[in-house]
């Protein structure tokens, strides 16, 4: 009940009043707006299926004629290609329409993804010959990114390799999911595609990035990776970063020095990847840097050094690592170094709890124990090193007074340094030097060529003979004689055949100067058989065994001496062991040159410019001066003319022909011969038929007779040349619709035949008979149709003859009343224009200036303003 | 001398067209399902000489379709599992159920058919 005292306000509770129309105003409102939105959504789905469902009906259509066109092969029948082409007409056809167009371009996307090699290419090669990259082309001009991105990844995964240049430029793009999507498409794209974007690149590479590109790099077929060490100095630190992680995946160890100061890097990211590529190519050199570094970096980067510390270290770095252990704050770092020093050396962690000192293992004197099994003793004695260490010592002495009872020429070297023994490392001393002596060498061992190619060169045994010694007042003393025939050149000690007996003519028999071309000269070479080639050094311990040296002199024998005699020389050898073909000794580089000393002093006066140095004296000997000869093949001929030296490469010697001694008129007579031979054999290799006319000179030229012979050869030689170059123009003139034909659809041929019919020429009539013969239906009909046109043509041009031509000037010339002028008043020209040319000459500039001006469309708008007025 | 038959298993129907294809260009009668329960039907009606058979399928997967022909059936047909999704466990799976190969995507259908040819001629 309501007290009867309190008022009651029916304002404060009535609802306010709101008139019916508008609410029902507003609820129409709503229903219309929520009907409309209904309309459209059943709209845009209903659209959205039929568009599916067109683009299934498509699919289903396309691939059969995309199987059709992958897997066409070369040996298909009549009937495939022309359903081939067929196929190709309406797949051009159809994609005149852009939604097809959008369709094919899905449809070889999806089969690009499932389909892998060949066919793979064949569906990219299809999707370029079809011009659908053109649609991609469009994508990546798009304002929208999406938009873009598609363009992109189709370009890309169709191998456009066109693109690069385009999607290059994307890379700097500020938005990050095109500069991206290029990122990959450049790699992809382009095999050099990583150069130019770590070269490029601006931002940030992402770790995911990284992962995609590191993918695309490891699926690129025979990838030869670039030297990544080159981006190691880059500004961005990303691409640093990106850098040193392909240096470590890629193995390229050749970056130690900047890879080793990158730990020095502020970012934490390039110290831990560099740090991972000293562990993974154990740079050791960089252990100080990473010790220097270390009190600096981050836990995790302390972390990764002592991990590297305990890969690369060594007992050298207990210290630094001790000092982690005492001086770190983190407890993981502490326990990473007491694991770092663990792994280096184990034995310092051991336990020294209960163990005893080694006077306690003293050896009971009752007990004698034999060598073998003091040895045997001495490993299992781990602490005992006093012990072994005298048994070491023993040991020593005891292979040493072995050593001497045998009383060979080797050298042992015994190592008799105690090395510092401390209880925790076993010294090793104890173990006995093992010394194979001269006579424990394998006793079947035979000295092949294979086994002293094998042998290190100071090991090879040289065995020679001395043959003859003859010493004369030489300004040094003669090398020793030494009669042997094993000896072992370790002992010896020599770098060199020094040893070798210097062998020399005496005097009395070398006064009688000799030319040295009369000299016979008779050696023995006894060298090595063996496929491979000889450095100096090896050549030096080849055997060498050289038996007679003769001189043969005339004394009154004059000092000039002409061609033939050169010619007659006789240089004699005897092939002693056959070698190789191939291998070329060079006489300066053997040192036996001992061997081949002349002593002939005024020869050499007189011939400083020999090819062969003779040396007079020792001294000379030892100042080695250079040998221009060669000994090159040996076995191949007993006596070597001079012919056969010119022409031949296989020469024995090979030398300077002595010029001072040449008479001069011989000098000018080779001089011609040369220069003369010289020019033909340029214009036998460069002249062609002008050259007819200057020969047929020289072969009537008496100072030629001798090369008659081959002027005329050259003569005959370039007439051919020239009879070939003048078939060549006979030869069917190159008709460009032919090759273009070869390689196009039938589309394409009815286009092109189009293209003859408006431009051909008496050139193509061949082409399309041949056409008609070849083709049939309706390129044989266009064929047809073109080819007489163009007969037609070719008809009409012909016809046009010289009396029609003439007629037509001397109508023009009756119109200017020109009378012909006489043969003799040819050169009585009157440029001076009568005056009825110059009227009919300004009639018909007036004529054609009105037509063209008509024609043209300033003219048709002048007309027109004309008419208005 | 009579074609062999192939029976192909494969949702993607581009996909199976191509390979539908290139199996008839190689002298194969093809059978083209779509799905599991189709391909189930076929092998009851009349059992082919070999079975390519995707793993991802709509009703019944590549893999239970083996172990019907295996268990199921108890037919020594040959069987070629293809997938997109090459992981370890489908791998093992198959060829514990006794696929005879197992083929990842993307395939190049000359080794395929090269593969299934030495089969036919082995067994």
């Amino acid at each position: 009940m309501i007290p009867p005292n309190l008022k009651y306000n029916p304002h404060l509770i009535s609802a306010p009043k709101i008139e019916t129309d508008l609410l029902w105003n507003f609820s129409m409102l709503c229903a219309s707006i929520a009907l409309i939105y209904l309309i459209f959504i059943f709209y845009t789905k209903r659209k959205k299926r039929i568009f599916s469902q067109k683009a299934e009906e498509l699919k289903k259509k396309l691939s059969p004629m995309l199987s059709e066109f992958l897997f066409l092969e070369d040996d298909a029948t009549k009937d495939e290609k022309s359903n081939y082409l067929a196929l190709k007409v309406e797949l051009r056809q159809m994609l005149n329409d852009d939604f097809n167009r959008r369709i094919l371009t899905q449809v070889l996307l999806d089969l690009r993804k499932d389909i892998s090699g060949s066919t793979q290419d064949l569906i990219c090669k299809l999707y370029q010959s079809l011009g659908l990259e053109d649609d991609a082309y469009q994508k990546l001009k798009s304002w929208r990114w999406q938009s873009v991105c598609e363009g992109i990844v189709e370009l890309s995964q169709m191998k456009v390799s066109d693109a690069y240049s385009f999607i290059c430029r994307l890379i700097k793009d500020r938005r990050s999911i095109i500069r991206k999507q290029a990122e990959i498409a450049v790699v992809t794209l382009n095999k050099d595609g990583i150069i130019y974007f770590l070269d490029n690149t601006k931002y940030s590479i992402s770790e995911w990035q990284q992962l995609k590109l590191l993918d695309v790099l490891n699926n690129k077929t025979d990838y030869n990776p670039p030297s990544f060490k080159v981006w190691l100095t880059s500004n961005n630190n990303h691409v640093v970063l990106f850098a040193l992680r392909l240096i470590k995946h890629y193995n390229q160890n050749d970056a130690k020095a900047s890879v080793i100061e990158l730990v020095k890097h502020k970012s934490n990211q390039i110290r831990e990847a560099a740090i991972l590529c000293i562990k993974e190519f154990n740079f050791v050199e960089a252990l100080d840097t990473l010790k220097l570094v270390f009190w600096q970096c981050s836990i995790t980067v302390k972390i990764s050094i002592l991990e590297t510390i305990a890969h690369l270290g060594s007992e050298n770095d207990l210290e630094f690592l001790n000092l982690i252990e005492t001086k770190e704050a983190n407890f993981l770092v502490r326990n990473k170094a007491v694991s770092c020093i663990n792994s280096i050396s184990p034995e310092t962690i051991m336990p020294f709890k209960d163990l005893q000192e080694s006077k306690h293992f003293n050896i009971p004197k009752d007990i004698s124990i034999a060598e073998d099994e003091l040895k045997a003793g001495e490993t299992e004695l781990f602490n005992e090193i006093s012990t072994y260490q005298d048994a070491n010592i023993e040991i020593q002495n005891t292979i040493e007074s072995k050593v001497q009872t045998e009383n060979t020429n080797t050298e042992i070297a015994l190592q008799t340094e105690k090395n510092e023994t401390t209880e925790d490392f076993i010294d090793l001393n104890f173990l006995p030097i093992i010394v194979k002596t001269e006579n424990e060498e394998e006793p079947n061992r035979i000295e092949t060529p294979e086994n002293i190619e094998a042998l290190n060169i100071s090991e090879i045994e040289v065995n020679y003979e001395i043959v003859a010694v003859e010493t004369l007042d030489t300004k040094t003393e003669p090398k020793e004689v030494v009669h042997s025939n094993d000896i072992n050149i370790k002992a010896i000690d020599i770098t060199s055949l020094n040893f070798l007996p210097v062998v020399v003519i005496n005097k009395a028999e070398i006064s009688n100067e000799k030319e040295p071309f009369e000299i016979e000269v008779d050696y023995e070479v006894i060298l090595p058989t063996s496929k491979s080639t000889y450095t100096a050094h090896e050549l030096q311990n080849i055997e060498v065994d050289f038996s007679l040296f003769e001189i043969n002199s005339e004394q009154d024998q004059p000092k000039e001496f002409s061609l033939e005699e050169i010619r007659n020389c006789e240089i004699f050898y005897d092939e002693v062991k056959t070698i190789e073909d191939s291998i070329s000794i060079h006489v300066n580089d053997i040192e036996v040159i001992d061997a081949l000393i002349i002593q002939n002093e005024p020869i050499i006066d007189e011939n400083e410019d020999l090819g062969i140095s003779i040396c007079t004296s020792d001294s000379e000997l030892e100042s080695e001066t250079d040998l221009n000869f060669s000994i090159t093949p040996f076995g191949s001929h007993n006596q070597l003319h001079d012919a056969q030296l010119e022409k031949e490469d296989s020469t024995l010697v090979e030398f300077d022909l002595p010029k001072a001694l040449i008479q001069e008129n011989l000098l000018t007579n080779i001089d011609f011969d040369t220069e003369t031979r010289f020019l033909l054999n340029n214009i036998d290799e460069l002249g062609d038929e002008r050259e007819i006319h200057f020969l047929n000179e020289l072969r009537h030229d008496d100072k030629y007779r001798l090369f008659i012979d081959q002027i005329e050869l050259l003569i005959k030689n370039l007439d051919n040349v020239s009879a070939k170059d003048k078939t060549k123009d006979i030869l069917k003139p190159f008709n460009v619709f032919e090759d273009l034909f070869q390689h196009c659809d039938l589309e394409s041929k009815l286009i092109l035949l189009n293209e003859v019919y408006a431009i051909g020429d008496v050139k193509d009539i061949d082409f399309l008979k041949n056409l008609i013969s070849v083709e049939k239906g309706d390129l044989q009909k266009t064929a047809i149709h073109v080819l007489n046109h163009l007969e037609s043509k070719v008809h009409s041009n012909n016809t046009i003859t010289e009396p029609q031509h003439s007629q037509k000037v001397n109508e023009i010339m009756n119109a200017c009343e020109i009378e012909c002028s006489n043969a003799d008043d040819i050169y009585d020209l009157n440029f001076e224009p009568t005056d009825i040319l110059e009227s009919v000459v300004q009639e018909e500039v007036l004529t054609n200036s009105e037509n063209n001006f008509f024609n043209s469309f300033l003219g048709q708008l002048n007309i027109f303003s004309s008419k208005n007025k | 001398m009579k074609n062999q038959v192939l029976l192909l298993a494969e949702d993607d129907e581009l996909f199976a067209s191509l390979l539908s294809f290139r199996f008839k260009k190689e002298g194969y009668d093809v059978i083209l399902c779509k799905d599991g329960k189709e391909v189930k039907e076929k092998l009851n009606n009349e059992m082919p000489d070999v079975l390519v058979c995707d793993i991802m399928m709509p009703y019944f997967s590549g893999l239970e379709i083996l172990d019907f022909v295996r268990n199921g059936l108890k037919s020594n047909l040959p069987v070629f599992i293809i997938s997109a999704a090459g992981n370890e466990t489908n791998e093992l799976s198959a060829f514990k159920l006794g696929a005879n190969d197992f083929i990842t995507k993307p395939i190049n259908p000359s080794v395929l058919i090269a593969r299934i040819t030495r089969k036919l001629i082995l067994t």
